[in-house]
């Protein structure tokens, strides 16, 4: 690990760690499958203004405290015009709520086209030297682990970039710095995290489709030739835990991570609640109601896991408003009614119906988009010729095929089974006083208590001050 | 808590039902949801002994009404968490339901429900008033006991949330008191008092007997 130490050409390394036989650094979404399930399906998004929504009314996380995002007038004209490209506001110095969103969604298991980097070596080799458990917990490895690092070049405070060449190409990829993140976001806080962005969409802007798969360009991180490595023999998992003191499980908790719950049920709710945007009337209020509704449960629900997690946090109204029992009826009648709204695609009526909406969506966008997009194409035209400005008019059209249904409801369901442990426990006792036992007196007799819960939250909450403490230790 | 989903349905449409005032529909589902969960999720079942009490409330089925949240009293009692508060709602409105009938078992039913409030955190300052206000008037009307010290701290409680938020058919019946023992033990005192009482109601208003002791 000595190579650790030799400074680097650019002031700063980021690192990462993988089992060595995984041979390429390629972020998740793009694997053919996924990619097509997720992203032609927009099922990779998380619904913005819903977790904006959630993340301003929560008593840890808002007003700016979960990680600072662009907020001046400039800074956000420049955002949603990023966003209508269909890119990131990459020259501004500060990330947008959507880059952040994505990069704890990275975080917390939902793929994207981020690759999770680190600013510590040590966190990057454990995760080279653990693999994860059917139970989702990382255990050390037996096999043989690769750690690489890249030279980062610093633009803002939170963004950098790695510059290298592969293939005789030069590639410069953006990298965000998300070491802001509020505390009780544990995974991204204690992982020293970082972002890297291999993922370029060459679509001419404009293009109101989503790019397919093999139109993307994405660069292997590991082929880049500024990308160093180091092996590390099997079992390093062992020795690294030993003698540092770190492990995984401070490094990935969950239960007693604040940022897990928040976007285990932005996630959920991105997928099962929808505004009335296509409908109008009665229909419209009905659906407004039930959106409402929902958006209310889960804020309830989450302000009763800031009471649980954060110390000194009080109970809100809006949790007090609405009963634990409202709650989960609410979460879970609305997943039902996404099921079985997406079965309903599935049938032959239904696929009719949505491929329609699809279109007239598709039709509306055109419409917005061709005056700038004639424009574009004029100015095509006139520098690479007519071929060229007919081949901006293509793009894959929106369509549902039939079978498809029974993915997005394993998804749902998949989603699902992240919130259910968090409506378990929210009416259990606050982690804050299983910490403090002597100022959960009068808590205890009113919150539900469990030996086992509580030892599981002992023993997370115990991991993750020894790994915090071992990080400190080893950057010193 | 293991709910299956038929279950929730069922509850969320007699909810519907009860919300449009057919209370014979919601009991019907109520108790449909009820047999079909057996023996199994206490705690839910003891919070649907509360909608079925709300209901029969409704409807004018004193009786039923008394006996459903007599039956969630029993289901909720001794659990933690989220029956904890439950349990509290169901003594409020057991002891509500029974002030009206002079039932000497109200005032300790309202007091269940004031200490379940103040212990639990999930309890709403609003729910906690309305309970501090059940407590004095149980003891007025059906112990004959009006003690300065109580309805002092029931005027504390209250007067910290906002008035329209209130259970009005209560906050009426105590104000008549509250004003009228004032007006009674401290003469010099009365007018400071009513203007507190008039800025804390705000646009709220009330004829009558109360109306009469603002102005006056």
């Amino acid at each position: 690990m000595c190579w650790s130490r030799e400074p680097s050409p650019t002031g700063e390394w980021v690192y990462r760690g993988q089992a060595a036989r995984h041979r390429t650094i390629v972020p998740l979404l793009m694997r053919p499958g996924l990619h097509e399930r997720h992203v032609v399906r927009g099922l990779f998004d998380i619904d913005y203004d819903v977790a904006r929504m959630l993340r301003d009314a929560s008593p840890v996380f808002g007003a700016g405290a979960l990680h600072p995002v662009i907020d001046d007038a400039a800074g956000t004209a420049m955002e949603s015009l990023s966003a209508m490209l269909g890119g990131a506001p990459s020259a501004h110095p500060d990330v947008s709520f959507a880059e952040l969103m994505r990069a704890l969604a990275q975080h917390y298991d939902y793929p994207t086209f981020f690759i999770d980097v680190s600013f510590h070596p040590l966190v990057s080799a454990l995760f080279a030297s653990h693999h994860a458990g059917s139970d989702g917990y990382y255990r050390p490895s037996d096999e043989d682990g690769t750690l690489y690092r890249w030279p980062v070049e610093r633009r803002s405070a939170r963004r950098c970039r790695i510059r290298g060449e592969t293939g005789g190409e030069r590639f410069e990829l953006g990298v965000i710095d998300i070491r802001e993140v509020h505390a009780l976001a544990r995974r991204p806080s204690t992982q020293h995290a970082a972002l890297a962005t291999p993922v370029h969409d060459p679509k001419p802007i404009y293009q109101p489709f989503q790019t397919p798969i093999d139109r993307l360009e994405c660069v292997d991180m590991g082929a880049l030739d500024c990308c160093q490595r180091f092996e590390l023999p099997p079992c390093a998992g062992h020795t690294l835990a030993e003698r540092t003191g770190a492990n995984l499980t401070g490094l990935r908790p969950d239960r007693i991570d604040l940022g897990h719950s928040y976007l285990a049920v932005i996630a959920l709710l991105s997928l099962t609640i929808h505004r009335p945007e296509h409908v109008d009337g009665e229909m419209a209020s009905r659906l407004q109601k039930i959106f409402d509704t929902t958006v209310n449960a889960a804020r309830a629900l989450l302000d009763r896991e800031c009471f649980r997690l954060a110390p000194g946090v009080d109970v809100t109204a809006q949790a007090r408003r609405m009963a634990l029992v409202d709650v989960q009826s609410a979460i879970h009648l609305q997943a039902e009614a996404a099921r079985r709204a997406v079965e309903y695609m599935g049938t032959h009526d239904g696929t009719a119906q949505v491929q329609s909406r699809l279109e007239a969506k598709r039709d509306r966008l055109q419409e917005l988009a061709t005056m700038r997009f004639d424009a574009w194409k004029k100015a095509v035209r006139e520098v690479k010729g007519d071929a060229a400005a007919q081949a901006l008019g293509e793009g894959p059209r929106y369509t549902v095929a039939r079978g498809e249904h029974d993915w997005v409801v394993a998804e749902i369901d998949r989603r699902l089974a992240r919130v259910e442990p968090i409506l378990d426990t929210a009416d259990w006792l606050p982690l804050w006083a299983v910490e403090h036992a002597s100022q959960a007196g009068d808590l205890r007799a009113v919150l539900n208590t469990d030996e086992a819960y509580e030892d599981t939250l002992r023993a997370q909450a115990r991991a993750n001050r020894s790994t915090i403490e071992a990080l400190a230790r080893f950057a010193r | 808590m293991d709910v299956p989903v038929e279950v929730r349905d069922i509850v969320a449409r007699a909810a519907t039902f009860e919300s449009v005032g057919n209370n014979a529909g919601a009991q019907a589902g109520y108790l449909d949801a009820m047999q079909r969960l057996g023996q199994r999720a206490s705690v839910f079942r003891g919070t649907l002994y509360i909608n079925l009490g709300t209901n029969a409330q409704d409807a004018g089925w004193l009786d039923d009404a008394a006996t459903f949240f007599r039956r969630s009293i029993e289901l909720l009692e001794g659990e933690r968490g989220e029956a904890h508060l439950q349990c509290a709602h169901a003594h409020f409105n057991l002891a509500h339901l029974l002030l009206h009938t002079d039932d000497p078992a109200a005032p300790a039913h309202a007091a269940e429900a004031s200490k379940r409030y103040h212990a639990n955190p999930f309890a709403s300052p609003v729910d906690r008033a309305n309970a501090a206000m059940l407590s004095v008037l149980c003891s007025l009307f059906i112990l004959n006991q009006g003690e300065e010290r109580t309805l002092r701290a029931a005027w504390e409680e209250l007067s910290t949330v906002n008035a329209p938020e209130l259970n009005r058919q209560l906050l009426k019946n105590f104000l008549l008191n509250w004003l009228g023992f004032n007006r009674r033990a401290h003469l010099g005192d009365f007018p400071d008092v009513q203007r507190a009482v008039r800025h804390w109601l705000g646009n709220l208003s009330f004829e009558g007997p109360v109306a009469e002791l603002l102005q006056s």
